[in-house]
């Protein structure tokens, strides 16, 4: 059975969509097609204008480097690079100068309100404190979009709060965020809450739209 | 750049940050390289140059000429009086010749005796410069006087100063010097004047028969300042000539060609079960940072991005244990130098390396941990990163697979081995070895 299913959604810039569903609903894998690390069998992915499928494999990768940024449970930080090196990696793999990079890094860390922690080895991070490195990388250079995978479900409530208050914040300034979730305290702070069961939406969010 | 260089630093930091397994990677490689390092500066090291061989056996001479009908006929005295006329009527102009005569020259201690060839020359010619090594004291000069080897000297434990008897007449002459060849150490032999020699050559070679017997009874070899080559003329006369060209050239000793090429051979074994290893453990690596390459992929790397990402940990490790291999193997082999030829009754010299055979070992040393890493990548640039993401396995990297790196660096290795190893004649202009010319010249079966 495939794991979506008819699934149609667009995510503006400037606003919070919240996923919500049981397990295995497949809202991890509509997080994984939207952000084209999985190609989805038919229907079209349009990120930024361009549609995904239209890519070749290298325009693919390049288009996410620029445009997609991801933050995932756990796990979100290379171990082997300090803090500011994790949020430059998109920029360096896109062959940016490693001066412009630093920069465009420096300016997301203060996005997110750690610029203090540059230097700091992952180890030394708190489980919140990664989490906005993550939040960071996501938004660093030009990115507008914003793909979490329960960005606050390995934290404790105060890490959980700072983060989403992190995260609102970055929407508030342009960014397009889609984020999975079972917390109520993320979805409450949604700008729309989209909800799946068996790879179908069932309400994406609009008034009037339940099904 | 900028990517390549982020790639490098991943690369390196992933290695540094398993500093254990990084060690045993590097000793993996380094050990068997450096022992080949060591193995092949030894072995080069142990042949002379074309130029040392050559000047073993000529000296500063240009050419080195002998009569053997001149000596037969006349006799060792009446021939070292007439060489230089017989050979001007030959060549059509006067040279300057140095004789040396060879002989059986036994040296006697009491009741010892060590069974010695004696070299009748003035070792204070500049022309014999370079063909014996002075140990201690002066060369012989007059009757009477006697340079020994290390080996005579040793045997009857002589001394400069001491006396010995020189010959079946047990003729008294006084040690002056120890002299060493360097090609022998092991060698007997004696130095006199020429007369000396000249008197103590067999009857046969002295005017009352024809027949020389030995090639080495009674020998008279000329040496010629200028260079002479080899004429019909020359040899209708009953000349061979030997010039310092022709000895240059002929420079070539079959045996440590194929030393060379055993020893090659044997790395390239060993580097290749190395090979397995290292993708053994690569293998384990990448699918232990399944992750990590995932999180790249995440952040835009592409599958060429994450293969490099564990392929440049096989050039920096190979990178590292290859310079260290050739710095400790040189240092080994500097070390070891000295006893080795001792060992072999001989002097060797400052060590020397053999560019094309240390090229092949370095080459060895660095593809083995960059193709093992190399095949080792490949489930990480193949990965689902949404399953890794998630905690999903790779794609299967069966261990089979590991044999294809192996054979690779093993066949590779073995052929470059192998053609480095090729007979001179066979090798073709485009292959990049020097002509033979690291090893030392198979005696004239003529020449003293």
């Amino acid at each position: 059975m495939p794991a979506l299913r008819g699934v149609s959604l667009d995510v503006a810039a400037g606003s919070l969509t919240a996923v919500m569903g049981p397990s295995g609903c497949g809202k991890s894998t509509l997080l994984t097609v939207a952000g084209g690390l999985r190609a989805a069998d038919s229907g079209t992915v349009v990120v930024a204008g361009v549609d995904l499928a239209s890519l070749s494999d290298s325009a693919s990768h390049r288009h996410r480097r620029r445009h997609i940024g991801f933050v995932f449970q756990d796990y979100n930080i290379v171990p082997t690079l300090n803090t500011i090196e994790n949020v430059m990696l998109p920029l360096e793999l896109d062959g940016r100068k490693r001066s412009h990079a630093r920069t465009e890094a420096e300016r997301a860390l203060a996005a997110v309100g750690i610029d203090d922690l540059a230097a700091r080895h992952p180890d030394a991070l708190s489980g919140g404190q990664r989490q906005r490195v993550a939040l960071a990388r996501a938004i660093c250079g030009e990115r507008g979009l914003i793909l979490a995978d329960e960005p606050t479900g390995a934290l404790d409530s105060a890490a959980a709060g700072q983060v989403l208050d992190t995260l609102v914040g970055l929407v508030r300034d342009g960014a397009a965020c889609l984020v999975v979730t079972h917390d109520e305290a993320v979805a409450a702070r949604a700008d729309r809450v989209v909800r799946m069961r068996d790879g179908l939406v069932i309400d994406d969010g609009r008034e009037g739209s339940s099904s | 750049m900028t990517a390549t260089r982020l790639l490098f630093r991943l690369a390196l930091r992933s290695l540094a940050r398993r500093k254990a397994r990084t060690a045993l990677l590097v000793a993996a490689i380094f050990l068997p390289l450096t022992m080949a390092v060591t193995a092949s500066v030894l072995a080069t090291t142990s042949q002379p140059t074309a130029e040392a061989a050559t000047e073993q056996r000529l000296g500063q001479a240009g050419a080195l000429l002998v009569n053997q009908e001149l000596v037969g006929s006349d006799g060792v005295d009446a021939a070292l009086r007439s060489a230089e006329s017989a050979l001007a009527e030959s060549l059509g102009r006067e040279v300057p010749l140095v004789p040396e005569v060879t002989t059986p020259l036994p040296a006697r201690l009491g009741d010892r005796e060590v069974a010695s060839y004696g070299h009748g020359l003035d070792l204070d010619e500049e022309i014999h410069q370079g063909r014996y090594l002075l140990v201690e004291g002066r060369h012989a000069r007059r009757g009477g006087e006697v340079a020994v080897s290390v080996e005579v000297a040793d045997r009857l434990d002589l001394a400069v100063g001491s006396t010995v008897q020189l010959g079946d007449r047990r003729e008294e002459a006084i040690v002056t010097g120890i002299v060493s060849d360097a090609g022998s150490t092991t060698r007997s032999f004696v130095v006199v004047d020429v007369a000396t020699a000249a008197n103590h050559s067999p009857e046969a070679t002295r005017g009352e028969e024809n027949a020389t017997g030995s090639t080495y009874a009674g020998t008279v070899a000329w040496y010629a300042r200028e260079e002479i080559v080899q004429t019909p003329e020359l040899a209708a006369a009953g000349w061979q000539v030997r010039s310092r060209g022709d000895a240059l050239l002929d420079h070539g000793h079959p045996g440590s060609e194929g030393a060379g090429s055993l020893l090659l051979v044997i790395a390239a074994a060993v580097v290749a079960e190395t090979t397995l290893v290292i993708f053994a453990v690569f293998t384990v690596v990448v699918r232990s940072t399944a992750r990590e390459s995932a999180l790249l992929a995440a952040a835009g790397a592409d599958p060429a991005a994450r293969r490099r990402v564990v392929t440049y940990q096989g050039v920096l490790l190979g990178l590292a244990a290859t310079v260290a291999a050739v710095l400790v193997g040189v240092l080994a082999a500097r070390l070891l130098s000295d006893p080795f030829a001792a060992s072999q009754g001989q002097i060797w010299g400052p060590i020397r390396l053999d560019p094309v055979q240390i090229g092949l070992l370095l080459l060895l040393g660095l593809s083995a941990p960059v193709v093992a890493a190399r095949t080792a990548a490949e489930p990480a640039a193949r990965l689902d990163v949404a399953a890794a993401l998630h905690g999903g396995d790779l794609p299967g990297s069966s261990g089979g697979k590991g044999f294809r790196p192996a054979l690779t660096a093993g066949l590779v290795g073995s052929a470059l081995a192998l053609a480095s190893g090729a007979p001179c004649s066979r090798r073709r202009r485009w292959w990049p070895v020097p002509p033979c010319s690291s090893s030392s010249p198979p005696a004239p079966e003529w020449a003293p």
